[in-house]
């Protein structure tokens, strides 16, 4: 298994150069980072193989403890592995290694036991699973400001594999009587003193390896900030790109939350100690090696400039998918800076756009607007300011930022689907009135209100004599209607000037009218006859027709309230056999990411693509509208291949509370991709153990649909 | 009596009012139970009232009977008498669900009971006043009864149906028939009996209307093939139930004339001893499909 480890490695190696110069280093083409190359054998080795070689190669461990030892790391591990986050041979993980290459130049054994794997994952962190497997976050990476610092948090990772500190946990965990857990943060549950130790002993591997001891205090600093977003840039009228667009001051408010992290926070119930005391404790640390050498990178700064802007990018999809389209906005704001016309990026704009517009129009704006005193820096801004905006006013960005984004990429299809789909929303503000409109921007009116002000500062000389106050009035307002401006020009008034340069355009209107149409033959669903309603019902209960893609049921079994993993296990096994006989097989693909010796890149990142299109379908909360997909082309490639796709998503719950007591229960869901409709089975629920009866009775209702 | 009515009415409606929360699905979506069950009934009331030969030769009249107990003569015109430790009562049903969780269907008994006539005629009196008594007219008739009931009922709503606990509600007929292929003696001399000095109308069936109440617990076998463990609860709704009408008459013992068991007599008795015969404990295997 080593060699093939190694050969895996070299052939990683040899293609990696290959890949970076396929990929342009300018990301005007940014699509989300997919692995690449052979995948690595800890994806293609069962589950049991994986647990047979631990329990081979764990020491510390009593015997009696190995089994269960090797078998919670493992699962924890393979969720891990099988989240569909995990990342191989891309340039992200390329660099991850190289940077842990140099670290562990000196430790030729300690590098062939040791994998590295990026995460994609909007949270600062790494972790070390128990077989030296090391992962770093996108959100790490997008984080940092150099190689080095990145070479410090390996090295802080790698003592963590060296020292044994799992083991020692578990050990401690084991005599303290602790329920053992699969969560991979409870997984790093490390005491504190194992953070001194692994800050301390990372020391060794960075010093040797030639970086700036100047680096290590900001790490910290990095760690301690890493809930802001990767850069602090004020806000000012460029965020909303179109310099006709006036936005009144009064909807910002005067300053941004200041920025509150301290270092010294109540540690007591984190498992990492607070950075004060880290940094003070390092610091001696520091002291105690010579010769510091003065390099913050080895590898040239193009290419670490390169990944991370990979991983800011991955940052603003990964907002976008989890619905924080705040944090997205304002993080596509930074990089359009460094990124201008960048097709991603303005895509994201678009979309993020469209989703809060629609999201709004929903009745969920607080799933994306929420503890707005919280917020720090400059993004409070934003955030106070999208708070301040009405439901019509909202729908109006929208529109107007989509168009923006549309006439800088007219050729984009993508693009002007999702302005349409904004001018869409509009139909569905309550009592807003097209015709409000107006056809000049507010600035122009502004201009012309002065214009028409200095005309009637000179006809008011002119008093025609005998006009009463209201042949006055009567006179002013018909001079102020030529001005093509009714609307008041007040703050609030703000956002009939938006569509200036839409009002008058056909499509603009067609599209509008067209969804009203839509919406008033909807309406007219409820009064349906007694008959027309049950032809409705039966073809809701109609089959489904099309194809299935089967992902990674979500099966816990749990015994007296506490996860059981030999059930668990039982519980996935049964399933896996029970689906080929009641599913219709010839439909069925299942993408599930199985850890087994079939596993190809290819498929992996297909399952991937499908597990970010759960995710953001999750966190999505749009209503009745259509969905936007986010990794829209590579979405498209794959429904091509099926033929009207449902993804099928299981989860099953087991208990098991006295010997006579025993429960199972189910339910799924089924996504139509192509509209993004999301149906459920019924509620499967039956009082007994995890046996084929009931475990293949949950398999037969999932797909009674089909 | 009529109370009786209402009480079954009650029932009637907390049967349906029970799954207000019903699953929307069936389990494999099986809609259809056959089920064929052995049902026991212990001899639980009659248990201490076991008809005896008192040590002075009187013979105990409580308790005779109630469905087990029998008593015949043998080839040497001896008096045999005993009881069986239970009633074994054969079901076999049909049952369909429908809206999930509710149950409708129908549902066929059989059993054996045991009708024990035991008649004591009074010969005279002792000094003390005492009734001297002999018995006559001994002998057990067998009864083929056949129950055909609706039931209607439905599952506990916590899991899908057909699952686990199953309450249901029966409606219907009990029908005694005599077996005929029996040689019943009434006394040490009669070595045949003429069926027509025996009984009235011996061919016609004693219909009684029944109700019970059932309760049933399934344990899966396979995915089809579960194992029920119940209860059953039967009454007997026949409102007259004292059988001390219309007896046969006495002098038909010392005039050796037939004295055959007028139908009345027999069905009160029937409905007598089979109230004492009400709780049933059920086994068998049910096919869902």
């Amino acid at each position: 298994m080593k060699s093939q480890y190694i050969r895996s490695f070299f052939v990683a190696l040899f293609l990696f150069p290959l890949i970076l110069n396929a990929q342009e280093t300018s990301l005007t083409q940014f699509k989300t980072s997919i692995s690449i190359g052979k995948a690595p054998v800890i994806f293609t080795t069962s589950f049991d193989d994986k647990v047979a070689a631990k329990i081979e190669s764990t020491n510390n461990i009593k015997d009696d403890d190995k089994e269960e030892y090797a078998r919670y790391t493992n699962y924890a591990l393979n969720s891990l592995l099988q989240s569909g986050l995990v990342l191989y041979g891309d340039p992200m993980t390329v660099f991850v290694e190289k940077v842990a290459a140099k670290l562990l130049a000196n430790e030729p054994n300690l590098e062939k036991e040791l994998q590295f794997y990026v995460i994609k994952s909007n949270i600062t962190n790494a972790l070390c699973t128990d077989p030296g497997v090391i992962f770093i976050t996108t959100g790490l990476i997008s984080q940092i400001e150099n190689e080095a610092q990145l070479a410090y948090i390996i090295a802080h990772e790698i003592v963590h594999y060296q020292e044994k500190h799992l083991e020692e946990s578990f050990n401690k965990s084991k005599e303290t009587n602790l329920e053992i857990t699969t969560s991979y943060e409870d997984l790093v549950l490390l005491s504190k003193d194992h953070e001194f130790e692994a800050d301390a002993n990372a020391l060794k591997l960075y010093h040797a390896a030639g970086y700036s001891d100047k680096e290590i205090n900001t790490v910290f600093d990095v760690l301690m900030y890493s809930y802001l977003t990767f850069d602090e840039v004020k806000i000012d009228n460029s965020f909303f790109g179109n310099p006709e667009v006036y936005i009144p001051e009064s909807y910002f408010p005067e300053k941004a939350n200041p920025i509150l992290a301290f270092e010294e926070y109540d540690d007591s119930k984190s498992t990492h100690p607070n950075i004060r005391r880290r940094k003070d404790a390092i610091a001696n640390e520091i002291e105690k090696y010579r010769d510091w050498k003065n390099n913050s990178h080895f590898i040239e700064t193009e290419e670490f400039s390169y990944v991370q802007n990979i991983a800011r990018f991955e940052s603003v999809r990964e907002n976008l998918m989890r619905s924080d389209y705040i944090k997205s906005l304002y993080e596509i704001y930074i990089l359009e800076k460094e990124f201008p016309k960048n097709e991603f990026l303005q895509t994201s704009k678009a979309l993020a756009w469209l989703f809060m517009s629609q999201t709004n129009l929903s009745g969920k704006k607080r799933s994306f607007i929420k503890k707005i005193d919280e917020k720090e820096g400059s993004i409070s801004m934003v955030y106070s300011f999208l708070s301040k905006l009405s439901s019509e006013e909202m729908a109006l960005m929208a529109v107007r930022q989509t168009h923006d984004i549309h006439k800088e990429f007219p050729s984009s299809k993508r693009i002007k689907e999702i302005r349409d789909e904004a001018i869409s929303a509009l139909a569905h503000v309550r009592r807003f009135d097209i015709n409000k409109l107006e056809k000049i921007s507010y600035l122009d009116a502004i201009k012309l209100r002065e214009e028409y002000l200095t005309d009637t500062v000179q006809t008011d000389t002119l008093a025609i004599e005998g006009e009463s106050k209201y042949d006055k009035i009567k006179r002013i307002r018909a001079k102020q209607s030529s001005t093509k401006s009714t609307t008041e020009l007040i703050d609030e008034n703000f956002s009939a000037f938006l569509l200036y340069d839409l009002v008058g355009n056909r499509e603009f209107n067609e599209i509008y009218e067209k969804e009203i149409e839509k919406i008033k033959n909807e309406k007219g669903y409820t009064s349906l006859s007694k008959k027309e309603r049950k032809q409705l019902k039966k073809e809701r209960n109609k089959k489904l027709e099309g194809d299935i893609i089967l992902i990674t049921p979500q099966l816990e079994a749990n015994y007296k309230g506490n996860f059981d993993l030999d059930k668990t296990l039982l519980f996935y096994d049964i399933m896996v056999k029970e689906i080929p006989k009641y599913a219709p097989t010839e439909r069925v693909y299942d993408n599930s990411i199985a850890l087994a010796e079939d596993f190809t890149t290819e498929k992996y990142n297909e399952a991937c693509l499908i597990n970010s299109y759960l995710v953001q379908k999750i966190n999505l909360n749009n209503g009745e509208f259509k969905d936007q997909i986010i990794d829209y082309e590579d979405m498209q490639g794959l429904i091509k291949k099926f033929n009207n796709p449902y993804l099928v998503l299981i989860s099953g719950e087991a208990n098991k509370s006295s010997i006579f007591r025993n429960s199972l229960s189910g339910k799924a869901q089924y996504i139509e991709i192509s509209t993004g409709n999301v149906l459920k089975s019924n509620y499967y629920s039956v009082n007994l153990k995890i046996r084929k009866a009931s475990v293949g009775g949950l398999v037969f209702e999932v797909f009674s649909k089909f | 009596m009529k109370n009786l009515y209402l009480i079954i009415f009650a029932c009637l409606l907390f049967c349906f009012s029970q799954s207000t929360y019903g699953q929307s699905t069936n389990f494999f979506n099986q809609k259809n139970i056959f089920s064929v069950r052995a049902s026991f009934n212990p001899r639980l009331i009659p248990i201490g009232q076991n008809g005896n030969y008192t040590d002075d030769g009187m013979y105990a009249n409580e308790g005779v009977g109630r469905g087990t107990y029998y008593q015949y003569y043998d080839q040497n015109n001896k008096l045999v008498g005993g009881d069986q430790k239970f009633n074994l009562m054969l079901n076999a049903s049909y049952k369909r669900i429908y809206n999930s969780d509710k149950v409708i269907g129908v549902e066929f008994n059989y059993q054996k009971h045991n009708l024990t006539i035991n008649e004591t005629a009074n010969i005279g009196f002792t000094e003390d006043d005492y009734d001297i008594s002999k018995p006559f007219l001994i002998s057990t008739p067998v009864f083929n009864t056949y129950d055909i009931q609706i039931l209607l009922g439905s599952f506990s709503d916590a899991v899908l149906a057909p699952n686990q606990h199953l309450f249901t509600y029966g409606l219907g007929v009990r029908m005694f028939s005599l077996d005929q292929d029996q040689n019943y003696r009434i006394d040490s001399e009669t070595p045949i009996t003429d069926l027509d000095d025996f009984l009235d109308d011996y061919e016609k069936i004693f219909i009684y209307t029944r109700f019970s109440m059932n309760y049933t617990y399934r344990m899966l076998i396979t995915k089809n093939l579960s194992l029920d463990l119940g209860l059953n609860f039967n009454i007997g709704l026949y409102q007259d139930m004292e059988a001390v009408d219309n007896l046969p008459m006495e002098y038909g013992y010392f005039t050796g004339e037939s004295a055959a068991y007028s139908r009345n007599f027999v069905r009160n008795k029937l409905g007598h001893e089979t109230f004492f015969n009400m709780l049933y404990f059920r086994t068998g295997l049910s096919f869902a499909i």
